[in-house]
């Protein structure tokens, strides 16, 4: 274990109740309780990051500041600033034009964590709507292939959006069902992603309130939903109970998540990489997939934490089940910590 | 070789990526590492980085980023492809500023003067491509997605 990860992880914890309400669930996981409710009704900020593919980051990097001085550099990826909320940079002519992309700060981590080199060969399983895909593409230098991967049709286009408005040409994008890849294929892939579908709990800071039309003239706003979501107001939203937080909800959407990650495992060759990414806290969709992971395959490796970002460690049970030991270099970004969005994940080395 | 069933190995790729060297007056070293497919049926053609290859079960939808909708030996480039390889475009060109840039920007068909010769144009703006024009008759007309236009009038006005 290194960084600013805390040695250790929590002990056995106790079995969350089916009734349990909400975010209020994670208080045995949380340090400080009020912090991570608070901070969860506050609105996310966001990141805009200069794209390499498209000209000098350098000099993109100035014209971030130059449409926003207020905007701070986030310290673990290179030309990436965060902005203060009300900034709108989907209006801005770079981001039109693919010198910028903008995501929030907690998911630049797992495409860092893929550490894609130019000429690799990089399967992202669920890719839509294409922000870290974005990002392993600019890992890659553009060069090699990266296979970009969304099961639902209906995100497709803001995946094709996203990678050729940023220029991504070493992308070849696929519609299937990633737990449906054949089996006995090569394993042909130096490293994979896994942004699995999960509850997205620890996405509640994002949800907004649509805004005006942007046009000021009335009418649909028909812009694509990345667009819409750039340049859209934030509005906190209270985290509520919904059917995606369901016992049930979860006993379905975690076969999905193994499924997906076994399959990821299966098509990377020995010695690289698979990073497990959600952006829910719930070690069912967490620590419990990774625990379905035989040891043997792949193991769980040590995290460096980025420079002022505070992990926590991975659970080493929950709902009395007690998880492979390796599930704490696992990590999560809990929003009080860094002002982020709530975030998991953890990388393995495929044996 | 083909990408799954849906893409093919341009064949006529060498002749289009030289006639658009010529006429943009771009080396053709701006497009090494890149090939040309061939979508079918729909005969579009796309530019994808020489690792892009087949992958066992995964059929692709798309492969880097659109060339331009048809396979003609000379035409009509995509925006998207535009801005990623005729930012230094030296034929064909049209480096604008002031209103004329917000015309292009909003959608505004702008007279040019002098007025350029009929035919599509790289246009740019402080050494940026920002997509494709088409001049008739002096006039240029943008070629921005419809959304890119609504867009840009959304930040011009504040």
């Amino acid at each position: 274990m290194t960084g600013t990860i805390p040695d250790g992880a929590p002990g056995a914890q106790p079995a969350p109740s089916d009734a349990a309400e909400g975010l209020e669930r994670y208080a045995p996981l949380v340090d400080d309780v009020d912090a991570f409710l608070a901070a969860c009704e506050r609105p996310l900020p966001r990141v805009a990051w200069a794209n390499p593919l498209r000209g000098d980051p350098e000099v993109t990097a100035r014209r971030i500041l130059a449409r926003c001085p207020e905007a701070t550099p986030v310290p673990w990826w290179p030309h990436a600033y965060r902005l203060p909320d009300g900034v709108m940079p989907g209006n801005w002519l770079e981001f039109m034009l693919g010198l910028i992309h903008v995501q929030e700060e907690a998911t630049l981590w797992p495409a860092a964590l893929v550490g894609a080199a130019p000429g690799d060969r990089v399967l992202d399983l669920c890719a839509a709507p294409g922000n870290k895909t974005a990002l392993i593409a600019a890992q890659m230098g553009d060069r090699g292939l990266l296979v970009a991967n969304e099961k639902n049709r209906g995100r497709l286009s803001q995946l094709r959006f996203n990678l050729e408005r940023l220029g991504v040409t070493c992308a070849a994008v696929s519609n299937v069902d990633g737990r449906r890849l054949p089996a006995g294929a090569p394993r042909d892939f130096d490293h994979a992603l896994v942004d699995a579908p999960c509850s997205c709990e620890g996405t509640t800071r994002k949800l907004r309130r649509r805004a005006a039309p942007a046009d000021g003239q009335g009418g649909e706003d028909t812009a694509p939903a990345e667009v819409r979501e750039a340049r859209t107001p934030t509005r906190p939203t209270r985290p509520r109970r919904s059917a995606e937080t369901t016992p049930g909800f979860r006993k379905a959407i975690q076969a999905i998540q193994i499924g997906l990650l076994r399959k990821a495992i299966a098509r990377v060759r020995p010695g690289g990489t698979v990073i497990y990414a959600t952006c829910t806290y719930a070690p069912e969709e967490n620590e419990r997939v990774l625990h379905a992971i035989d040891p043997a395959v792949a193991a769980i490796e040590p995290l460096t934490a980025p420079p002022g970002a505070p992990l926590a460690p991975g659970v080493r049970s929950w709902g009395g089940v007690e998880f492979r030991s390796d599930v704490v270099h696992a990590a999560r970004f809990w929003p009080h910590h860094h002002d982020t969005g709530g975030f998991f994940v953890a990388r393995l080395r495929v044996l | 070789m083909r990408v799954s069933e849906s893409f093919e190995l341009h064949p006529g790729a060498d002749a289009l990526l030289a006639w658009i060297g010529e006429h943009f007056g771009v080396p053709l070293a701006v497009f090494a590492g890149h090939r040309v497919w061939r979508k079918i049926p729909s005969a579009t053609l796309w530019i994808a980085a020489a690792g892009v290859e087949p992958v066992a079960g995964l059929p692709y939808e798309v492969v880097g980023i659109r060339l331009q909708r048809n396979d003609a030996s000379f035409g009509q480039v995509s925006n998207a492809f535009v801005r990623r390889f005729l930012n230094g475009a030296t034929r064909h060109v049209l480096d604008l500023d002031g209103d004329a840039l917000e015309r292009f920007l909003v959608g505004d068909p702008g007279a040019l003067e002098p007025a350029p010769r009929n035919g599509y144009y790289v246009v740019r703006a402080a050494g940026e491509a920002l997509g494709r024009g088409r001049v008739h008759d002096g006039v240029l007309h943008s070629e921005l997605p419809k959304e890119e236009r609504r867009s840009a009038r959304a930040a011009a006005a504040g």
